[in-house]
Order: structure tokens, then C-alpha cells, then sequence
């Protein structure tokens, strides 16, 4: 009886792994199919061209009449490439299918399904070509068409079902695991697009001329971002020098000296100092330190002879202070109260003071701690852009304490809605170099909270 | 019977009397967990406190170099008298205090630095900032604690690569460092493996000649086998006090004789 039930089982689960199987190696040869079906739509001044993935990889570009003259747009080899992975991925797919290698093949696919993402990426650098044709941005359309759509999502579903084929529990493991991927695929992905869209400019302008030229001028062609490098620079670390012993001091009131009463009054405090918008700070800034900052300067003037007009180098380093204290003061807290008792009675055993005991032993105990919350703070501060726009002044001058600055992120989020060409390039390029600061500071914090949880372990 | 006794002898004696605890009540909050404690501890000897769990004695250690002070519920009332100055006047320098009287905590709680600037931390507080000065004082603190040979070539490493046995001797070494007058001991070897033990409860016998040592067991052999007097606490109070040998040989108190002979606790 019990045998018969189970080989009716076997049967049942026979013609469902058949289904999947069968559904999967189906849709994955629509996939295949869909490559010689139109893929993306450009509309440009009314004219409308329709591209196929095989035309993409195949011609050398698309003739787009603009409205004195007509040029080839070209296709980049990246586009070209995704497009081509498009196809091929789910040929591997079906072949690892038939073979039983159904990790491999839900590996195929789902990187059959990232394709459509990776060719998205391109689009910036289309659109630029067709804009440099004096068509404008609101004359022209580039879109994607059902295959696109079912590419992405046809992808997906062949990678769950021949993952499926490995039985549920797996099934369950490996969607767990792709949860995981997309947090690491989001930044493979920005981090692949700011290459993408960043080198062009930095290799058109030239990369030493585009990092140390000390000129920043859209208008006259001339590309040098070392004012902004600097002025990014100056300010996280103005931040960080005001902002820093301010901070500790006050984690260690909170974890050390004050009583849990007061200390549980304070800290949600400095927990909604993190969560105020960065809009109000800089408003803050703007309605109160600049003009404190112009007048108590009034009578001076920048070194090439300017007024002072409050938007300036400090303002922006006094605002970023503040902004980056409950960092600060909340992961130093942390890694204060996290040093044990035993450190402290010790100390004091010896006849240390209460003080010294702080100074001596328990900050340096929570120093690789209270350093990753520098650390992060210094990636908040060089990213910081809204509350920074509205005290810097936004003029590229080379860094001076009561002149004003543009900064790195405000560069970008300035200029951003109106440039095109090499100009736009250039802020992309901006951007690159941001985002491999962030990434130094990232890397450097990872460095230190790893070593951090060494000293833990071992004590 | 013991203590009058005590008392009676004490004029005469008081030059051989390190530290004297009087009628001392301790709270924590509403607890009573001290009651009407009064012990003379002698100059030069090793002094244990046994009694189960919970009975006060690693509190009436505390009292002596006032570590109860961190406690903000506790409330003291009496006198601890060191040397026949009172620990707890108002007028009294806590951190000198705490020089005079060195603690060894229950488990090794080395600071998270080399063994030298464990060693050298207390003298470095306390002022001392010149380098061949210190390391006399570390190499004498090392060797004063029996670990100079295991260590003299470890100086620069961290203290936390060291066994838990060295690192207890380290933390004796580290108190010793600040010339201290009074040892006092909780639990040692508490959380050591049975070799170290041996080890530290060596270095005990060697410390007496130089230091008062006051020392809280759990384990009634190593009081037999190290201290010179004995007190057993029991719920707070302090229900015998006096020769080691006498004690375990013939406990004046039913309870006493219960305790020792395993019956409790």
C-alpha cells in the first residue's frame, strides 16, 4: 500500500519535473528566438527606427537624420556585447539543461535575464550621440520593445524553473542566494555604469588635465576638476577635524560619565540629528551661518580681492561637522560601552583617576571602533550634496576658507539638468571620481571594523 | 570567644595590624550584605575569606580599596581603617588608596596593550616618565610576580597572546608595579587551570614577605594551603575568624565544621 502510494508519487513528480523541464528549455529558445524580433525603438524628430538585437550586433550603426546633417550612431562594443550575451546565455541554458547541469543553466539564464539591464546602461551614451545632432531632448525617444521585457522576465523564469529542477529545497536555497546577488549586483552594476560613463570624458579631456587642471569652466571648454578634488577634500576634513573631538567627547559623556538617566534623554537626540533631512541643514546653514560668517568678516575679502559673502569653504565645514556627529557619536558610543567592565576596575585598581582611566584605557580599547565611525563620517561628509549646495557658493575657485567652493557632489547636482556633450561627460566623469573616494573610504572602514572584531575575539 | 580576644590584643599589637575593618554594615539598595563585619587583618601574612556564594566576602574585599564605590546603590556604614588611618574619611585620596591597596581580579583583565605598558601603565599615571625608570620597574614587577623569565623576551607582545595563567600573574605583576602595601586577591585562580594555580599560589607564599595579602577563595584547600588566618563569612557576617590550621582543625562554630567538612555551599 504504502509502496503503491509511493510510486504513484514518483510518477506525479516525474511529469511535474518533465513540465518544468520542458517549460524551461521552451521559453529559453523563445529567448533565442527573440533576438531577431525588434528590441528597441528610437524616435528622432518624428522619424522612427526600429532595431532588432541582430541589427544591433551586426551593423556598424544607425543612420539618424538630425536636422542639418546626418551621422551614424554608433553601437559601443559593451552594447554589442550584452546584446550578443542576450543570445548566447540562454543557448547555454538549454545545453546545460539537457546535460542536468541545472545550476549552470539557472546561472545562464538569469545572466541571460541581467542582458536587457547591462544594454539600459548604453542608452546615456546614445542619447548623447543623437543630442549632438541638435535634436532636442524632448524631440527624441528611445524605448525598448516587448522582447526586451520578455527577455528580462523570460530569463528570470528559466533560472527558477531549472533551478527548480534541483528539487524545492534548493530551489529555496538558490532564491535566497539571488536575494544576496542583487544587493552585490546593485553595485556591480553603479559600479560598472560610473566606469562606463565616467572614462569616456576623463579620456577625452585627458586624465592628468582633467584631475590637476585648476580650472573649471564649461563654457570655454576647459575641464579641470582639482578645485572641486580639493575643495571635497577640505571640507570632509575640516568636518572631521571640528566635528571629531566634539563627537568622542561626547560619547564618552554618554557612555562614562553621565548618569542613564541624562544619558537616556541625550541619545535619542543625537539619533534624530541623523535622521533630520540634509535640505534642513542646509537651510540652517544658509539662514544662520552664512551671515554670521559674513559679518564677522565683513571688513575682509578673499585673496583675489573679493568680499566676503559668507558662502564659503567654512560654512560648508561647519555644516558637515554637525551632519556627521551622530555618526560619530553613535558608533564611538558603541564601541565605548562594548569595552569591558573589567578594563576600567582594573585602571581604577591601580589608583588611576576616573578620567585617565577614560583617556588612558577605554578610548584606546574602542579605538578601532570609534575610528570606523570617523571613517564613515568622512564618506558622509565627502557625499553629502543638498545641505552643501546651499552654503558653498558653488563658484570653482581653489579651496580658501571664507571664498567660496564647489565641491565634488555640487559640481554634479548643479549642472547636471542643462549640460550636454562633453560637458555632461565631464560631471559623469565628476561623478567616477566621487565614487572612487567613496570606495577608498568604504574599503578603509571595512579594514578597520574587521580588524576591530579581531581585538574582540580576542579578548 | 575569637574576636575578644582580637580586640584585646590589638593595642599591643597594632603595629602588627595592616588593616582592621570595625562594625562594618554594607547595602546594596536594601540589601544588607555585610553585617557588622569586624576583622584585624595582620601585617605580612596571607588572610583568606571563604563561604559560599553570595555570603559577602568578595564585597568585604572590595571595601578595602573602596572598588565598591563604582556600585551606585552601595551605602557603607563603620570604618576600615589601613594602617590606623580610616579609608572612608571624607579627607581620604581614593586614588592613593588604591595604590596602597593593589586588587587581582577574578578573571586576568590585562589591558589590551603589550606587556610592557600593562606593567608600566600604573607607574605612568602615577607620574613616571622616565624610560630607564620604568623599565627597572617593569623588570622588578615582573620578577616580583615570578614571571620575569617567561616574559623578558614577550615585552612588545601583546598581552592577550599570553595563557590565562600568565596573564593572571601579568595582572599580580601590574599591581605590584604601583608598590602597593596590601594585596587583595578575588578569586584568582578561579578561572586558571590547575597548574597555574599551583603556580600563583607559589607566588603568594613569596609575596607575604613583602605584602599584606587578603585573598577570597572558593576552594577551601588552597586556603589551607596558603593563608595564614581565615575568615568564613556565611549570609554577611563573619561567623569565624582565625588560624588557618585552628580553623579547619577545630572550627568553634557548628557551622563553620559544616561548611568545611562539605555539607554546604
Amino acid at each position: 500500500m504504502n509502496m503503491c502510494l509511493t510510486e504513484k508519487e514518483k510518477k506525479t513528480e516525474h511529469i511535474k519535473t518533465n513540465i518544468k523541464f520542458f517549460s524551461a528549455v521552451g521559453v529559453g529558445a523563445l529567448i533565442v528566438l527573440f533576438f531577431i524580433f525588434p528590441y528597441m525603438q528610437i524616435i528622432a524628430n518624428t522619424k522612427n527606427y526600429i532595431l532588432s538585437g541582430f541589427d544591433i550586433l551586426t551593423l556598424p550603426g544607425v543612420e539618424i537624420a538630425g536636422l542639418d546633417k546626418t551621422a551614424i550612431i554608433k553601437f559601443s562594443t559593451y552594447m554589442k556585447a550584452s546584446v550578443l550575451l542576450g543570445a548566447i546565455s540562454p543557448i547555454c541554458g538549454i545545453l546545460f539543461l539537457i546535460f542536468k547541469k541545472f545550476r549552470f543553466a539557472g546561472i545562464s539564464f538569469a545572466i541571460c535575464a541581467l542582458t536587457p539591464l547591462m544594454s539600459l546602461i548604453n542608452i546615456a551614451n546614445i542619447k548623447n550621440q543623437i543630442i549632438d545632432l541638435n535634436i532636442s531632448s524632448n524631440r527624441l525617444y528611445i524605448g525598448f520593445l516587448w522582447p526586451f521585457f520578455l527577455i528580462l522576465i523570460g530569463g528570470l523564469i528559466c533560472s527558477v524553473l531549472s533551478l527548480w529542477l534541483r528539487g524545492g529545497e534548493k530551489l529555496a536555497e538558490s532564491v535566497f542566494f539571488c536575494f544576496a546577488c542583487v544587493s552585490v549586483g546593485s553595485v556591480l552594476f553603479v559600479t560598472l555604469y560610473m566606469a562606463l560613463s565616467g572614462i569616456p570624458a576623463i579620456s577625452e579631456i585627458g586624465l592628468f588635465k582633467f584631475l590637476f587642471g585648476t580650472k573649471w569652466n564649461p563654457s570655454k571648454q576647459v575641464y579641470g576638476i582639482l578645485p572641486l578634488i580639493l575643495s571635497s577634500i577640505f571640507g570632509a576634513a575640516g568636518a572631521i577635524i571640528v566635528g571629531v573631538p566634539i563627537g568622542i567627547l561626547a560619547a564618552v559623556f554618554l557612555s562614562e560619565v553621565s548618569s542613564k538617566k541624562i544619558a537616556s534623554l541625550i541619545r535619542p537626540v543625537v539619533e534624530l540629528l541623523a535622521g533630520i533631512p540634509s535640505v534642513i541643514y542646509g537651510f540652517f546653514g544658509m539662514l544662520v551661518i552664512v551671515p554670521l560668517i559674513r559679518n564677522l568678516f565683513f571688513d575682509l575679502t578673499t585673496l583675489d580681492g573679493k568680499p566676503i559673502i559668507g558662502d564659503s569653504l567654512l560654512a560648508v565645514i561647519i555644516v558637515l561637522a554637525i551632519m556627521v556627529l551622530p555618526t560619530i557619536i553613535s558608533t564611538a558610543e558603541t564601541s565605548l560601552r562594548a569595552v569591558p567592565i573589567s578594563y576600567r576596575e582594573a585602571s581604577l585598581g591601580l589608583g588611576a583617576t576616573p578620567t585617565q582611566t577614560i583617556f588612558k584605557v577605554t578610548v584606546p580599547a574602542a579605538k578601532s571602533g570609534i575610528l570606523s565611525g570617523v571613517v564613515l563620517g568622512v564618506g558622509r561628509a565627502i557625499g553629502e550634496t543638498m545641505a552643501v549646495i546651499m552654503v558653498a557658493g558653488n563658484i570653482a575657485n581653489m579651496p580658501e576658507l571664507l571664498g567660496s567652493v564647489r565641491l565634488l557632489t555640487t559640481g554634479i547636482a548643479i549642472d547636471m539638468a542643462y549640460s550636454s556633450g562633453l560637458f555632461r561627460q565631464a560631471l559623469f566623469g565628476i561623478g567616477l571620481v566621487l565614487f572612487v573616494f567613496i570606495m577608498i573610504v568604504n574599503i578603509s572602514f571595512m579594514l578597520i571594523s574587521k580588524r576591530g572584531v579581531q581585538i574582540d575575539a580576542n579578548s | 570567644m575569637g574576636k575578644k580576644s582580637d580586640l584585646k590584643s590589638k593595642k599591643n599589637k597594632s603595629n602588627d595590624i595592616k588593616v582592621s575593618i570595625e562594625n562594618l554594615n554594607l547595602f546594596y539598595g536594601n540589601f544588607w550584605a555585610l553585617k557588622n563585619v569586624t576583622l584585624d587583618i595582620p601585617k605580612g601574612k596571607v588572610t583568606a575569606f571563604i563561604g559560599p556564594s553570595g555570603c559577602g566576602k568578595s564585597t568585604c574585599l572590595k571595601t578595602i580599596n573602596r572598588m565598591n564605590d563604582l556600585v551606585s546603590s552601595c551605602r557603607i556604614d563603620g570604618k576600615v581603617l589601613i594602617d590606623n588611618e580610616d579609608i572612608y574619611d571624607p579627607k581620604t585620596d581614593v586614588t592613593l588608596l588604591r595604590r596602597r591597596a593593589g586588587m587581582v581580579f577574578q578573571t586576568p583583565n590585562p589591558f589590551p596593550m603589550s606587556v610592557y605598558d600593562n606593567i608600566a601603565y600604573g607607574p605612568r599615571i602615577h607620574g613616571i616618565k622616565n624610560k630607564a625608570k620604568l623599565d627597572e620597574v617593569v623588570e622588578r614587577s615582573l620578577k616580583g610576580a615570578a614571571i620575569w623569565d617567561d616574559l623578558k623576551d614577550k615585552l612588545k607582545k601583546s598581552a592577550f597572546g599570553l595563557s590565562g595563567g600568565q596573564q593572571q600573574r601579568l595582572c599580580i605583576a601590574r599591581a605590584l608595579a604601583v608598590e602597593p602595601d596590601v594585596i587583595l586577591m578575588d578569586e584568582p585562580t578561579s578561572a586558571l587551570d590547575p597548574i597555574s594555580t599551583l603556580k600563583i599560589e607559589d607566588l603568594m607564599a613569596e609575596l607575604r614577605k613583602k605584602y599584606t595579602v587578603i585573598i577570597v577563595t572558593h576552594n577551601m584547600q588552597q586556603a589551607t594551603r596558603i593563608a595564614d588566618k581565615t575568615a568564613f563569612f556565611l549570609l554577611g557576617e563573619v561567623i569565624e575568624y582565625s588560624d588557618t590550621a585552628s580553623m579547619f582543625k577545630n572550627p568553634a562554630d557548628p557551622r563553620t565544621e559544616q561548611y568545611i567538612t562539605g555539607r554546604f555551599g
